[in-house]
């Protein structure tokens, strides 16, 4: 029990709002910023990936709370803190987890206005969308009378899949750069809960002093690679080669632009993972749906005709609410992300005699980025100003603030070093809690090794 | 600024800006989550022909039988069961109602303190609660009996059957649980 309450309560203090990469988009050429805008300008003449460490991206978190909020040793009774949290908990908050890891990563220059990037990546993500009604229910208990319990936002979502992908950047006038990138999904797990409806309420009754009801309950849990016959064969040995060919397939695709509307100024955008999984291997899914009402046992005192209240309380319950389970295959949309961003470049290098050390560049770039996460079970966005860097060919730099629904004060920072084609990229968010890690609220870090060729 | 010298100073910055304040993630010792749950309980209205038999005699007691599998209420975090009854009383004569609880074996285990419900009165509440020493009996339950005794009149009058005279009893319980970690 203490070690659970201990995991839920640090599980539930990170907090996150995963998936949005605002700093390694448009960073430093990089060739990761191709996964994040297919369209994405590089100048590369090939790269390769270093295997398994081309990218690790992790997130995770939760939007309620941070650890520090309960553990602080500041002598104040830990019951009350949780007293506090539990007060302050939103209508409905997310907890999430993310974790990306590029097992192969390589691309290259096909002609002077193409660039052709491929490779495989796994991911991994689980999100639980809490309504504050579920969390009160659980807390202080059902005694506040006419209230209704909802269950209308209780969603989640978990996934572990691995992802097939090659994408096209095509430079089609000196102002467009057009790209698109096609996804073959294998999902290994899945489990999702979306669209629930219902409330339990106790009312004052008529004829007992309260009746209570579960109200038109509709709730779907949908699973596939979770539920087996036979768990004592499952090594992780099948869950890997299941990332590779898993048997539920799936498809799609990102696009995205690049556009230089006018001098030193640019417009870029892309949308990410428009596809689904369908899934057909070990597919398992619930249902319940009914209405309920409970008064009580309505005694007859008729002993010569004795009812048995208690199963005629169950049969009615099982007839008025029906739980079922279902084998029927079912399709998973992938969250789609969206990327929007305007920049402006300015200030050239010029070497001892007045001539530009990199002609047509510029060292600084400041702009305004746009997120949204589009998914059926949870959806934000995010917006964030950014200031980046060049300092020479061997550093590059990127400041960003970010706000969203949840925080007004991501501070995110990244550099990308390259020395010969070695490449090291280190990107992270939420520095401004550095001086106490126990309060931070949104965790998310991306680290990655490329070796990266250019033209002479 | 050379490019390794500027990555060195942004990492140490780094790491000599990040550190975490004091925490003691041994207070989950001390957590304690005390929810209570209401359930709607049992509920009749009875009226004077119900106290009759077929040939118009009066029946003053009257037993029903529920049976109550408790063993999944979560024995081990339990620690109050109130009950709270509200009574109607439209006759002119008393009722002491009682509830016993019976183990499998059909032995009475545990019984509510009875409960009178004065004549001719109106809305009456009380609550029972049963104390945390005799909370393993509601485990023990197989099923519990109501008895409702219709007590004699002073002037020994009996009911008849044309009496239009009601006992109202609605009923619920409150079970107040107390999680610890330890």
């Amino acid at each position: 029990m203490r070690t659970f309450i201990l995991i839920i309560i640090v599980l539930f203090s990170l907090k996150s709002f995963a998936q949005n990469k605002q700093v390694l988009y448009n960073f430093a050429g990089l060739p990761q910023t191709l996964m994040l805008n297919p369209g994405a300008e590089v100048e590369n003449k090939f790269y390769i990936g270093f295997p398994l460490f081309s990218q690790v991206s992790l997130h995770g978190g939760f939007s309620g709370f941070s650890a520090y909020d309960v553990f602080a040793d500041d002598g104040i009774d830990i019951n009350t803190k949780i007293d506090d949290v539990v007060n302050k908990f939103g209508k409905s908050e997310f907890f999430e987890l993310t974790q990306q890891l590029e097992v192969i990563s390589a691309g290259f220059g096909l002609n002077k206005t193409t660039y052709v990037s491929f490779g495989y990546y796994q991911e991994s993500n689980a999100l639980v969308k809490t309504p504050r009604d579920l969390i009160d229910l659980a807390y202080e208990g059902n005694t506040d009378v006419n209230r209704n319990y909802a269950i209308s936002k209780l969603t989640a979502r978990a996934e572990l899949l691995g992802v097939y992908h090659v994408g096209i950047s095509k430079k089609i006038t000196d102002k467009w750069q057009v790209g698109g990138r096609f996804k073959l999904y294998s999902g290994v797990l899945n489990a999702s809960s979306k669209g629930n409806k219902g409330a339990l309420v106790t009312n004052k009754g008529v004829d007992n002093l309260y009746q209570q009801e579960l109200e038109n309950v509709d709730v779907l849990i949908q699973t596939s690679g979770i539920v087996l016959d036979d768990y004592d064969n499952v090594e992780p040995s099948d869950y890997i080669k299941k990332l590779f060919f898993s048997g539920n397939y799936g498809v799609g695709v990102d696009l995205g632009f690049t556009y230089h509307f006018k001098k030193q100024w640019t417009l870029s955008g892309s949308a990410q993972d428009i596809g689904f999984i369908y899934y057909t291997k070990d597919v398992e899914s619930y249902t319940v749906k009914g209405d309920f009402k409970v008064d009580g046992f309505n005694l007859g005192f008729d002993l010569e005709n004795p009812e048995d209240y208690w199963n005629d309380l169950k049969d009615r319950f099982e007839e008025d609410v029906v739980v079922d389970t279902l084998n029927t295959n079912y399709i998973s949309t992938r969250p789609m992300k969206l990327n929007g961003a305007i920049d402006y470049s300015f200030g050239k290098e010029y070497d001892d005699c007045r001539f530009e050390t990199r002609p047509g560049k510029y060292s600084n770039k400041v702009g305004v980025q746009l997120f949204s996460a589009v998914g059926s079970v949870h959806s934000y966005v995010a917006a964030t100003l950014f200031y980046e860097r060049w300092f020479s060919k061997h550093f590059q730099a990127k400041v960003s603030y970010t706000a969203d629904a949840y925080s007004f004060s991501n501070l995110g920072a990244g550099i990308s070093t390259q020395f010969g084609p070695f490449n090291l990229y280190l990107l992270a968010d939420n520095l401004l809690y550095l001086n106490n890690l126990y309060n931070t609220k949104s965790t998310s870090i991306q680290v990655g090794i490329n070796f990266i060729f250019y033209n002479k | 600024m050379k490019p390794l010298k500027l990555s060195t100073i942004i990492l140490l910055l780094i790491t000599t800006f990040s550190c975490t304040k004091n925490v003691d993630f041994d207070q989950v010792d001390a957590v304690e989550i005390t929810p209570s749950y209401l359930i709607t309980l049992v509920y009749f209205e009875l009226y004077a022909p119900d106290f009759l038999d077929s040939v118009n005699t009066e029946v003053p007691l009257q037993l029903d039988i529920v049976k109550a599998p408790l063993k999944d209420v979560p024995q081990k975090h339990l620690e109050k069961v109130e009950f709270t009854i509200q009574t109607t009383n439209v006759f002119n004569r008393n009722f002491n109602a009682q509830i016993v609880f019976f183990d499998v074996n059909q032995n009475p285990i545990y019984e509510l303190d009875p409960i009178v419900i004065p004549a001719n009165s109106n809305e009456l509440i009380t609550i029972i609660e049963i104390p945390t020493e005799d909370l393993h009996y509601i485990f023990e339950t197989e099923f519990f009996a109501f008895f409702l005794e219709l007590r004699p009149s002073d002037d020994g009058s009996v009911i008849l059957p044309g009496d239009d005279s009601y006992v109202e009893f609605k009923s619920s319980v409150e079970l107040f649980l107390r999680y610890k970690t330890i």
